[in-house]
């Protein structure tokens, strides 16, 4: 018996980062060529795969060509791979581990043998990825030893080079909005689709985490992968996938802990005398375990984990222990008489009166109301059972069940304003997943994945009882009611999926047919005032009945089959077909190619606006004619063409079906025969989908259902008695004492509109190189094919906006001046959804990395990059992401840096894991470090006194970098604002360097930020044999600032610093305005909290 | 492959140099000064040039409006500005089709020198047609205001809120111890009429506005005054007028006060200031002696002081006329047939007496009332004598009354919407 030990290299980048890519995102597979020594293929050559931990089992034959291949495989391992041949020697792969989304590349050479029980040993190097685009990997070591108190799944992803947190909790790949992202864990959706949470995760609103960090196996990031069943992304793919049960029952419970004391003093430079002060009093503790083990040893299995999360802090603002008492700044504006009492603060006796006029005068009844000290709790709880069955060598069926429910109270008492106890509310999300999926070999050269999912996310906000909202604007703000925006607000979405992916290895060829299909409903309810809304100017009002503006909102009945709290309803769904070709000529290259085709439907449309669609502007009132025939006022009494006339725009339709083409080529091409050196590369169409709710938008804002009361102080007193109401339709609409009117907002969807497409563009180079070194550099490209762009129907161009002034204007320094106020339509704003190809992003990223067999791995990266684009959708409001879209010209927005625009992102991460010492003990220390560009901000200017551009909307215009000679030739409002301006201007990197022209929309950087942060692992093993022990770790964030107070800060996303205050526009008889500005810049503040150095104690116990 | 870590090595070094932050030399000097300091006055056309000196220790910038051209517009160390200056006329097409140019009113404006200390500056006077509106707003006493011929041009005028008329679009009476000009309307910040009641201006407040010049059926008034500043009154009293019976009366006014102290003097001997309460907030104590008379009246001042600056504001007491009898003067006590059929006006006072029927505003005090001969609207009933076109104080439910009290009132015979109402009325007595 032979025995030969191939020394290769050591197992590295298996460990941390390694740069993969993709095939299916649940599981793994395993293939190659099997030739005799002489390279004659082996055709007939029998392959067995078992995974050690769960026995299962795995079975080929090598073709024609000597390749085999097997899809569907259990991620992670070790396998152990037995390739036979009768006549050869046996060859025997041990510790192989699979990674996700990635076929493991298994070439082996069968030598002659007479022995029959002959068996070559070979533990297998590590690089035979099918990598073909940029990405990331990141297995069990990687998810436990990255630094988080967050323990969120994007803490871990973001050492992807291409990736970046922003600011606003998301992360962004390649420089694309986080919106455009996809993250599925197990093949199920985990996004929000909807798009309402900036974080992009379904429960985002509350700050929950939709998975527990340690129920995940691992987890793959895609930026480019050109195999066409990766899907519904422009940004990045995140694919996790959750721990399966195996022969040992094996599981963990774990807590982690921090409180005030675990954070920094106040961070930064201090204003002289003032002392850094601790962080305000509160306490998070995450309770959590994992189990696993085998219903039927070999055949069934179990996994379950569950988390529970509570975030606690109180608020100590109340009349209970008299805030607004003592001080001048809050009493009240005018005293309060009730029977022989005066109250002249509002303190807990008035409190009371306050509670109990309330409940005797609005309808109510029994509130329940409080004003005890607050304690605001913030709690999540997700469970999660998952089942791996193999019903056979050829079959393998996995289901998982997830639940996840989080509340998070929304309750923000503060010095100048009070909110009763029963007057906040709960952000409340409920998402259930379920997820199957069948593997199947259904011969031995074909194989078969089906898969289909299904996610209920329900968000509500939870109020403790319905009632009128009183909004009390004394000189402290009393809020008494079911809070404003909380009455009528929630949002169901159900996502269904259903995936098949049929392979069949041909010789040199690997097929795959394959459908992705997901059906969308959404259920979106949102009125304000739901149940009415009374301001008062005092207290004393309050207690006199002394309206100064009564709000509601509704649903027309009429309209919608007697419901005045109607949801808009979208129903959605969209159909994928694809086709690719995996070509091995020989084991060095290998070339895939395919085509994907999307099919985004409507199912449903808005209700159509008879109004708003007619030829000619109307006033909205149909009038009837004394022979019963109805038609429409003219508006105004004039004929004028209507917006929807001139522009081709209308409410109640949606966008044709167009079907979306996505061809893909992507190859790998190994440069030399000892695979160490590998190039890699492709490029291809990505289709992607919007948030939801931007289309969403349009089936609430038609112009038709809701309708909205308001009803000011002036007409108030006209009206005798004006109800006191929590049932403002029957008592305040029905009775015709108030009707509704104002002008709204329409939301319209251009039939031509496209869901987001991408060109990419990826070369890949790998290297390895010395003692276990690896090289892996990738340059991407992105253009955007459609994009979405916003644009503001009902304001038109009437004259020029002069920067400088009128004799000096020239096309540099001057813009379209609008008409806001008096444009003919009856709408106060005409949103219309379009798209846009303009837009492209670059990137360009090294990273280096080698494992030490001591315990030691060491990775750095560099990336260098930039975005640009003509909308970044920032907002989940249409109107929104039109009106903050800093521009000259708000309607025709110029191509310009992205928000996501992320010059330089460097990384390093340095872990080292000792070995067991001292009969039991082990440690485990890794840094992080994360250094990169600020965020990029708008230099814009403050409009609260006049609009720049007249645009109807203020603070979104950018700002005019005037040359030297014409910073004096500006309207200050101020000497000395003209000198502090253009010193400000010589100051800055940007606008000294761009006169004479307008700021460009994200031009201006934050600084470069560096943040460290640590993890220390204490482990205490007391079973060695089955690795049973306890651990202690420690989580530091932003560890430099532990160091020194003035190190790791964090400085907050402002996406716009303005820097001049318009004070006024001066209009001449032609439309043309021209400025009067003063100089008040402002700068970018520091986070108080992310500023300061964060820990988190951690107990795990595994058995 | 070494090379490769080197590069990526230098690369790191090379942009964290980059971005680290690097103060540019701005240059701007840090002081500057002028030949010219005093106002200079030109002619309306062919102003020729204007010459002066500049001293500085580094960089300055000229600020002028475009009528002036600086040259050089910016400069640096010591240098001189010659200033051109455009005629102040605007160009127009005459009957024939000519272009010919019309003179512009008189216009200024500063011309600065600015550095990174700050600017020193003077002020460049362009005459013009001296009947069209200057742009500069000078602020005048309203003894002069009230001297100027109605015009386009605005003044600015600085007085004391002595009452308010309407609280909606900020009709009031001020005083500058020199005169009183009505304002009829005054504009917001951003020019909005009707927006007064967000200014949170009181009587006694200083008040700075700016308005032109009109006369309406005799009244000068200056319409749509814009908004300029005001400095809140250190006091303020909580009525200005008060009602009381003709009996021996206790009765507090509400005050506050920011000064350091508080003066009240009354001008009759029948009210007696008494003291201050600060049981129910802070309220002033008056007693008034029983008045066997006809109806009579008193003035008290209220002042408070800090520093140098003084604020106060007048009570006026009303005591009714000794006995039951309604007061008599100038009120003429009608019946609901008589009230109804009697003409509008607004200085013609009514004193009805009846029965409250109907629906009741409990807030503003709205209802029917009801006497053998018939019925009319009362649209808004105070506790105590407003005045006119006073907005309601929402006094009302303080009376305690209810439907089938008779009560008498003294109102003035309105209407709305072609309605008869009383209006402005204010409780006499309920029997």
């Amino acid at each position: 018996m032979s025995q030969l030990l191939k020394k290769g290299f050591a197992v590295l980048a298996a460990i941390f980062f390694a740069v993969t890519l993709s095939a299916q995102v649940t599981t793994s597979s395993l293939g190659g060529k099997i030739t005799e020594e002489n390279g004659e293929p082996l055709a007939g050559a029998t392959i067995v795969v078992v995974h050690g931990p769960s026995g299962t089992q795995y079975t080929a034959i090598a073709n024609n060509e000597g390749r085999y291949a097997i899809g569907g495989m259990r991620t992670g391992g070790p396998y152990t791979v037995e390739f036979s041949f009768i006549g050869m020697a046996t060859a025997r792969y041990e510790n192989i581990t699979l990674k996700l989304g990635e076929q493991y590349e298994l070439n082996t050479k069968l030598k002659l043998s007479n022995e029959l029980d002959a068996v070559t040993i070979v533990a297998e190097k590590s690089f035979n990825a099918s990598i073909t685009g940029a990405g990331s990997s990141f297995n069990q070591r990687a998810v436990e030893t990255m630094p988080t108190i967050d323990r969120s799944v994007y803490d871990v992803v973001k050492y992807t080079p291409q990736a970046s947190i922003n600011k606003t909790g998301g992360i962004s790949f390649a420089g694309t909005n986080n919106r455009y992202n996809s993250f599925q864990i197990d093949g199920a959706v985990a996004n929000d689709t909807f798009g309402l949470a900036s974080s992009g995760t379904n429960g985002g609103q509350t700050g929950a985490n939709p998975v527990a960090l340690d129920a995940i196996e691992e987890i793959q990031v895609v930026v480019a992968p050109f195999d066409v069943r990766q899907s519904g992304f422009t940004g990045g793919a995140i694919n996790a996938i959750t721990k399966s049960g195996t022969n040992t029952t094996k599981g963990t419970f774990y807590m982690y802990y921090n409180n005030q004391d675990l954070i920094g003093t106040t961070a930064g430079k201090m204003a002289p005398g003032v002392p850094r002060t601790k962080y305000d009093t509160q306490m998070a503790t995450t309770y959590g375990f994992t189990v696993g083990g085998p219903i039927i040893k070999n055949k069934l299995f179990l996994f379950a984990a569950g988390e529970y999360y509570k975030k606690s802090r109180p608020n100590i603002y109340t009349p209970a222990n008299g805030s607004y008492e003592g001080r001048a700044d809050v009493a009240l504006s005018a005293p309060v008489y009730i029977g022989d009492k005066v109250y002249t603060t509002f303190n807990a006796e008035l409190a009371d009166e306050v509670i109990k006029h309330y409940e005797a005068n609005y309808g109510v009844g029994k509130t329940g109301e409080s004003y005890t000290q607050h304690q605001v709790e913030d709690k999540f709880y997700n469970i999660l059972t998952r089942l791996d069955w193999n019903i056979s060598d050829k079959h393998k069926l996995m289901f998982r069940y997830q639940y996840m429910n989080a509340s998070a109270d929304n309750y923000s008492s503060g010095r100048y304003s009070y909110y009763f106890n029963n007057s906040g509310h709960l952000k409340v999300n409920k998402t259930n997943t379920f997820v199957a999926e069948l593997n199947s070999r259904l011969t031995d050269n074909m194989q078969n994945m089906f898969r289909a999912s299904a996610v209920f996310v329900r968000d509500h906000r939870d109020v403790p009882y319905n009632g009128a909202n009183m909004y009390i604007k004394d000189n402290v703000t009393v809020n008494i009611g079911t809070e404003y925006s909380s009455g009528a607000n929630s949002m169901a979405s159900d996502t269904y999926t259903i995936t098949d992916n049929f392979s069949w290895y041909l010789g040199r060829h690997e097929l795959t047919f394959g459908t992705h299909n997901e059906i969308y409903s959404y259920n979106n309810l949102f009125l304000q005032y739901a149940f009415g809304g009374y301001t008062f100017s005092s207290l004393a009002d309050f207690f006199a009945g002394g309206i100064y503006e009564f709000n509601y909102r509704y649903s027309d009945p009429e309209l919608t089959g007697g419901n005045t709290r109607w949801k808009a309803t979208t129903h959605a769904a969209q159909f994928g077909l694809y086709v690719q070709d995996e070509w091995k000529p020989n084991t060095n290259f290998s070339l895939t190619y395919g085509l994907r085709v999307d099919v985004p439907v409507l199912l449903n449309s808005p209700t159509t606006n008879p109004a708003f669609n007619n030829k000619y502007l109307t006033d909205g009132t149909i009038i009837t004619n004394p022979d019963g025939t109805t038609e429409f006022a003219p508006y105004k009494g004039v004929k004028t063409l209507s917006v929807s006339r001139l522009t081709g725009e209308k409410v109640g339709t949606v966008p044709y079906v167009t079907p979306l083409w996505s061809p893909r080529v992507g190859f790998r091409w190994f440069l030399n025969d000892n695979h160490s050196t590998l190039l890699r590369g492709g490029a291809g169409l990505f289709t992607g989908r919007i948030p939801f709710v931007w289309l969403s938008n349009a089936y609430n804002n038609t112009g038709m259902e809701a309708k909205s009361v308001k009803v000011s102080e002036s007409a108030i007193k006209n009206i005798e008695n004006f109800p006191l109401t929590s049932d403002p339709y029957n008592d305040i609409v029905k009775t015709g004492i108030a009707k509704a009117g104002g002008k709204s907002t329409i939301n319209t969807l251009n039939k031509r509109f496209k869901y987001p497409q991408v060109f990419r563009l990826n070369l890949g180079f790998e290297q390895t190189f010395g003692q276990g070194w690896k090289f892996t550099f990738d340059g991407l490209y992105s253009k955007t094919f459609n994009n979405v762009f916003f644009s503001n129907l009902a304001i038109k161009k009437v004259g020029t906006l002069y920067a400088v002034n009128s004799t000096v204007a020239n096309a540099n320094n001057t813009a379209p001046y609008y008409n806001s106020n008096s444009v003919d339509t009856p709408y106060s704003a005409v949103i219309a959804l379009k798209n846009t190809d303009k837009g492209y992003t670059y990137s360009l990223s090294g990273k280096l990395e080698r494992h030490f067999d001591f315990g030691l791995d060491v990775m750095a990266a560099y990336t260098f990059g930039h975005s640009y684009s003509v909308n970044d959708g920032t907002s989940s409001v249409a109107l929104s992401n039109w009106q903050y879209n800093y521009s000259v010209d708000t309607n025709g927005p110029e191509l310009s840096y992205s928000l996501f625009d992320k010059p330089h992102k460097i990384l390093a991460v340095v872990s080292y894991k000792t070995p067991i010492y001292l009969n039991g003990l082990r440690s485990t220390i890794t840094l992080t470090y994360e250094g990169g560009s600020g965020q990029r901000y708008s230099y814009t200017m403050n409009e609260s006194a006049a609009d720049f551009n007249n645009d109807g909307r203020q603070g979104n215009s950018l700002m005019y970098i005037p040359t030297a000679d014409e910073i004096g030739q500006m309207n200050w409002a101020k000497p000395g604002d003209a000198a502090a301006f253009e010193r400000f201007i010589r100051a800055d990197k940007y606008l000294s360097s761009h006169r004479g022209r307008w700021s460009e929309r994200y031009a201006g950087i934050a600084p470069f930020e560096h943040h460290f942060d640590v993890q220390f692992a204490q482990d205490f093993i007391y079973d060695r044999e089955k690795g049973r022990k306890v651990q202690i770790t420690l989580d530091l964030i932003n560890a430099s600032n532990l160091l020194n107070r003035n190190w790791g800060l964090y400085r907050t996303g402002s996406y716009n610093l303005q820097i001049l205050e318009v004070k006024g526009m001066a209009v001449d008889g032609e439309g043309n305005a021209t400025p009067t500005y003063h100089f008040n810049p402002q700068s970018i503040s520091l986070s108080d909290f992310y500023s300061r150095w964060r820990l988190q104690v951690g107990l795990r116990l595994t058995f | 492959m070494k090379k490769i870590f080197k590069a990526i090595l230098s690369l790191t070094a090379v942009l964290s140099l980059f971005s680290s932050c690097k103060d540019e030399d701005i240059n701007l000097g840090s002081r500057v000064s002028i030949s010219q300091t005093e106002d200079l006055s030109i002619p309306a056309e062919q102003a020729g040039q204007f010459a002066f000196t500049v001293e500085s220790d580094g960089d300055w910038l000229v600020v002028a409006p475009s009528w002036i051209t600086p040259s050089p517009r910016h400069g640096s160390g010591d240098g001189t500005i010659i200033l051109e200056f455009a005629d102040n006329v605007t160009y127009v097409t005459d009957e024939a089709g000519e272009v010919i140019s019309e003179l512009n009113g008189s216009r200024h404006a500063t011309v600065s020198v600015e550095c990174a200390s700050g600017a020193t500056s003077f002020i460049v006077r362009q005459a013009g047609d001296p009947n069209k509106p200057s742009d500069e707003i000078k602020p005048v006493t309203i003894a002069v205001f009230l001297a100027q011929p109605d015009g386009p041009q605005v003044f600015e005028l600085t007085g004391r809120v002595t009452s308010i008329k309407n609280t909606t679009y900020g009709n009031l009476y001020l005083n500058d111890g020199t005169g009183e000009v009505y304002i009829y309307g005054i504009l917001d910040k951003n020019g909005n009429a009707k927006n007064f009641s967000s200014l949170g201006i009181g009587v006694g407040d200083l008040l700075t506005l700016q308005g032109s010049k009109t006369t309406y059926n005799g009244t000068v008034e200056s319409v749509n005054a814009q908004y300029i500043s005001h400095v809140k009154s250190l006091v303020s009293l909580a009525e200005s007028t008060k009602s009381i019976p003709a009996d021996e009366t206790v009765f507090t006014v509400g005050v506050e006060y920011s000064g350091d102290d508080i003066t009240v003097v009354s001008d009759s001997e029948w009210l007696a200031f008494t003291g201050i309460s600060t049981a129910d907030g802070t309220a002033l104590c008056f007693k008034a002696a029983a008045n066997t008379g006809s109806a009579r009246s008193a003035n008290v001042t209220v002042t408070s002081t800090l520093g140098n600056e003084t604020s106060s504001q007048t009570l006026k007491v009303n005591q009714a006329a000794g006995g039951s009898t309604p007061p008599g003067g100038d009120v003429l006590t009608v019946t609901v047939a008589e009230f109804n059929a009697a003409a509008e006006s607004d200085t013609q006072k009514y004193c009805l007496t009846g029965t409250i029927s109907g629906t009741i505003n409990t807030t503003y005090g709205n209802f029917d009332l009801v006497d053998d001969s018939g019925t009319v609207y009362v649209y808004g009933l105070t506790s105590t004598e407003l005045g006119y076109g006073a907005s309601n104080d929402k006094s009302f439910a303080s009376l305690g009354l209810a439907a089938g009290d008779k009560i008498t009132i003294v109102g003035y015979r309105g209407s709305y919407n072609s309605k008869i109402e009383v209006m402005y009325a204010y409780f006499i007595s309920k029997q």
